[in-house]
C-alpha cells in the first residue's frame, strides 16, 4: 500500500480537463480563423456588400473567443500542493481498521436484550432476566463474587460482540450496537494522517539530474556553480549525482563569479527565460519542506468526505470523485469499484444448497425460514424450495435363515429405513445474510448441521442495523426434557428448531460488477467528438478556399458546406449542454466538510495546529477519506485563498 | 504622556462547514464556449440565407 504523498495539482493541467482546455482553445482560434477564411472566399465572388449584416456578429464572436481563452488562462495559473488520504477505494493509501472484540454468544430475549441468570440458584432457569432488569443490589454476592452472569448459548460459540470475562457487563454498552460490517477510518483518523504528512521528513522534493550535452555554459561540469529557482548560486554540483533536493539551473541572477551579467538583456531579467534546467522533478515533497522555493505565507483547504454510515460515505465519495476527476487519484478511485464491498453486504448473490436428512417431525424448511450452519458457518433466508424428495437411508441387516432340516444360513438384506419419508433431501435457494464474523457472506460446509433461526434484536445501528439471528429455542435448551408417559407425561417447554444437514453448495457465477452511480456521461466522453469536429471543420474550410469551379456551382457548394457546418454546430451545442449537465451535481446533501485556513505565517506547524484545533466537525463520522490542498503565498498573493477556496466553499 | 497602543485584529478561527463544492471553473468555460458556438451558428445561418438569395438572383438574371 502506498503511503499518502504530497503532490502538485494545477486545475487545467490534468486528464480530461486538459483536453477540454485545449479543445476549447482550438475552438476559439478556429472560429476566428474560419471567419476570416470564409470572408476571403466570399470576397472572390464579390458578395461582401450583401453580407455586411453579419459583421457585428463576427466582432462579438471574437470577443467571446477571447473570453474563453482568458478563462483557460485563469485556470492554468493556479497550482496547489495536495495530499490525498483514501482508506477505501482501489487507490487506498491508508489502512482502515475493524474495531470489535470476540466473545461467547449470550442468549437474548425477543427484543434482543442480553439475558442474565444466577446459575447457582436451586432453579437457575427461573432466575433468567434481561440484564437491565437485574437489581443493582442483586448483581453480586456480599463477598463481591458475581451473582448474576450472562446466560451463554450452548454449545458455546465465539461471535463478534460476544461476552468476554474481561468486559464488565454492567457498565458497558451492548457490544452489538457498535458492530459494523465495514472497516472504519474516521474523519479524525484522516485529519491525524494529514497532520503526520506535514511532518513526514522523508517526503521531500527530489529532482533527477538531466543527462545534458553541450558546452559548459549549458552543461556545467563538476564543481561548477549552479543556481536555484530564484537565481541564487550553489556550489557542490556534480552531474554524476543522480538526485538533488531542489530544482537547479545553469544560469542565475548574477554570474558564477557573483558579478552582473555582461549582456543588458540577461541583466534585466532575461536570465529567467534563457536558463536551462539541470534536473527534473520526481517527487514534489511536502509543502514548505527544505529545498522548496516558496513564499512566507501558506493557507490550506481541507475537504473531508465523511459519513456515519458506509452507504452514505460511498455515495458522497462517488459524487465528489466524479466532480474532481481531473485529480488523478479521484479519477482512479471513481472508476474502481468501491461499491463492491457495500453491494456484497447489501445485496449478495443467491446460493443454492442441497440439504439432506431434513426431519419432517420438526417441520420441513419453508420459504421465509432463516437457516444457519451451526459449526462452520453459513446464514441465509430461504427464497425458494426447488425440490424435496425422501432421503435414501438404506441399512444392511444380517439375517440367519433356518431351513426344514435345521441348517442355518446367513444372508445380508437391505432395508429402507425411511419408508415413511420422514427424512427429506431438499434443494433450496437462499438469499445469504452476511455475518459480522466473516464481514460478508459465508459458504456452507458439507456435513455441517443446519438449524432454523429466529430473530433476537439487532446488530449495529442506523443504516447498518441488521437483524440478529439465534438458533430457534436456544434459550429453552437448558429447560427439562419431557418425562413420563400417558397421564403422567410431563411436557417440556423446550422449543425445537427445524433441522437438516448440509450435503453440498452449488457454485454460482458472480454477476458483472457495475458501478451504479456511473451509468451516465463521463467527463472526457465528449472530447473525441470535439476533436473530430474540428478536423472536419478545418478540412471543409480548406476545400472552400480551394474551389475553382463556376460561380453557380461554387455558390451551391458553399451552401452545402454551410448546411453541414450548421448541423455540426447544433450537435456541438447539444453536446456542450449534456456536458454542462454532468457538472450540475448537487453535493449539498452529501457528507462533505470543508475547512479553509486562510493565509498565515506560521508554516506547516500553523496549518497543522489550525487544522487539528478547528471546531465544527461533527462527531461519529466513522467512514472518511479526504484531500488537503495547500497554497503558498507568491508575490504577496495566495491563489488558494483567491481562487480555489471560493470555488469549493461556494463563497 | 499619552500612551499609544495598537490593536491587532485577530483572524477568525477557521471552522469546519458543510460544503457543496462545484466546478464553476469548468462550467464557466463551457458556457462561454457554448455562447460563441451559438453566435457562430447565427452567423452561418445568416450567411447561408444570403448565399441562397444570391443564388436565386443569379438564376433569375441568367434566365
Amino acid at each position: 500500500m502506498a503511503n499518502p504523498e504530497w503532490k502538485k495539482w494545477t486545475i487545467a493541467d490534468a486528464g480530461a480537463i486538459k483536453d477540454i482546455a485545449e479543445t476549447a482553445k482550438a475552438l476559439a482560434e478556429q472560429i476566428k480563423t474560419t471567419s476570416v477564411l470564409a470572408q476571403t472566399a466570399m470576397s472572390v465572388v464579390k458578395v461582401i456588400a450583401e453580407l455586411q449584416s453579419a459583421n457585428p456578429f463576427l466582432k462579438a464572436l471574437e470577443i467571446l473567443a477571447d473570453e474563453a481563452i482568458k478563462a483557460l488562462q485563469d485556470m492554468k495559473e493556479a497550482g496547489y500542493y495536495y495530499l490525498y488520504v483514501d482508506p477505501y477505494s482501489p487507490v487506498k493509501n491508508v489502512a482502515p481498521k475493524f474495531k470489535e472484540s470476540y466473545g461467547f454468544e449470550v442468549l437474548r430475549d425477543s427484543s434482543g436484550r442480553q439475558l442474565f441468570w444466577n446459575p447457582n440458584h436451586a432453579d437457575p432457569e427461573s432466575t433468567t432476566i434481561p440484564m437491565a432488569a437485574v437489581p443493582i443490589s442483586d448483581r453480586d454476592y456480599p463477598d463481591g463474587s458475581p451473582k448474576f452472569v450472562p446466560k451463554i448459548a450452548m454449545p458455546r460459540k465465539l461471535i463478534a460482540g460476544g461476552w468476554s470475562p474481561y468486559t464488565i457487563p454492567w457498565t458497558s454498552v451492548d457490544p452489538f450496537e457498535k458492530l459494523t460490517p465495514f472497516p472504519m477510518y474516521s474523519a479524525r483518523n484522516v485529519l491525524e494522517t494529514m497532520a503526520e504528512a506535514f511532518n513526514d521528513e522523508g517526503d521531500i522534493a527530489r529532482y533527477e539530474t538531466n543527462q545534458l550535452e553541450g558546452p559548459p555554459s549549458v552543461n556545467p561540469p563538476k564543481d561548477a556553480i549552479v543556481f536555484d529557482d530564484l537565481g541564487q548560486p550553489f556550489s557542490g554540483w556534480d552531474p554524476n549525482v543522480k538526485e538533488y533536493g531542489l530544482q537547479l539551473w545553469n544560469m542565475g541572477e548574477k554570474t558564477a563569479a557573483g558579478a552582473e551579467h555582461a549582456s543588458e538583456f540577461l541583466k534585466n531579467g532575461g536570465w529567467k527565460s534563457e536558463k536551462i534546467k539541470l534536473n527534473k522533478v520526481i517527487t514534489t515533497g511536502r509543502p514548505m519542506s527544505q529545498g522548496s522555493t516558496l513564499g512566507d505565507g501558506s493557507s490550506a483547504l481541507v475537504l473531508i468526505i465523511a459519513a456515519p454510515s458506509y452507504k452514505v460515505f460511498v455515495e458522497s465519495f462517488f459524487a465528489f470523485a466524479k466532480l474532481f476527476e481531473d485529480i488523478p487519484e479521484f479519477m482512479e478511485a471513481a472508476y474502481g469499484n468501491i461499491m463492491d464491498t457495500y453491494n456484497e453486504w447489501a445485496d449478495p448473490e443467491p446460493q443454492v444448497l442441497t440439504l439432506t436428512m431434513c426431519d419432517s417431525k420438526y417441520g420441513l424448511f419453508a420459504v421465509g425460514d432463516v437457516i444457519k450452519g451451526i459449526n462452520y458457518g453459513g446464514l441465509g433466508k430461504i427464497t425458494k424450495i426447488e425440490s424435496s424428495v425422501a432421503s435414501s437411508i438404506v441399512s444392511t441387516a444380517l439375517y440367519t435363515i433356518t431351513d426344514d432340516v435345521g441348517e442355518t444360513r446367513k444372508r445380508y438384506l437391505e432395508k429402507n429405513m425411511n419408508e415413511d419419508g420422514r427424512y427429506q433431501d431438499m434443494v433450496i435457494e437462499i438469499k445469504p445474510i452476511p455475518t459480522q464474523e466473516a464481514k460478508g457472506v459465508e459458504n456452507w460446509t458439507p456435513q455441517d448441521a443446519v438449524r432454523e433461526q429466529e430473530m433476537r434484536g439487532y446488530k449495529g445501528t442506523g443504516e447498518e442495523k441488521q437483524p440478529n439471528y439465534m438458533t430457534k429455542g436456544a434459550d429453552t435448551a437448558s429447560m427439562p426434557a419431557a418425562s413420563g408417559a400417558g397421564r403422567g407425561l410431563k411436557k417440556s417447554k423446550r422449543v425445537y428448531p427445524k433441522y437438516g444437514t448440509v450435503a453440498m453448495q452449488k457454485l454460482t457465477v458472480p454477476k458483472e460488477a457495475v458501478s451504479p452511480n456511473f451509468a451516465g456521461i463521463k467527463m472526457g466522453q465528449c472530447i473525441p467528438m470535439w476533436n473530430e469536429f474540428f478536423e472536419y471543420l478545418e478540412a471543409q474550410v480548406q476545400s472552400v478556399k480551394g474551389l475553382t469551379v463556376t460561380a453557380s456551382k461554387f455558390i451551391q457548394d458553399i451552401i452545402d458546406v454551410l448546411e453541414e457546418l450548421i448541423k455540426d454546430l447544433e450537435e456541438m451545442i447539444a453536446t456542450i449542454e449534456k456536458f454542462l449537465k454532468f457538472f450540475e451535481v448537487d453535493l449539498s446533501k452529501a457528507g462533505i466538510y470543508a475547512l479553509h485556513i486562510e493565509n498565515q505565517q506560521d508554516g506547516n506547524d500553523g496549518l497543522v495546529s489550525a487544522m487539528m484545533g478547528a471546531s465544527g466537525l461533527p462527531t461519529g463520522l466513522g467512514y472518511a477519506a479526504g484531500i488537503l490542498f495547500v497554497g503558498v503565498e507568491l508575490g504577496g498573493v495566495n491563489l488558494l485563498d483567491k481562487t480555489l477556496a471560493p470555488l469549493i466553499m461556494g463563497l | 504622556m499619552v500612551e499609544i497602543r495598537s490593536i491587532v485584529m485577530s483572524k477568525k478561527a477557521p471552522k469546519w462547514q458543510k460544503a457543496n463544492p462545484n466546478r464553476t471553473d469548468i462550467k464557466d468555460l463551457l458556457n462561454k464556449t457554448k455562447k460563441f458556438t451559438e453566435m457562430y451558428l447565427i452567423v452561418l445561418k445568416e450567411r447561408k440565407k444570403h448565399w441562397e438569395m444570391y443564388l436565386e438572383a443569379e438564376k433569375e438574371k441568367n434566365g
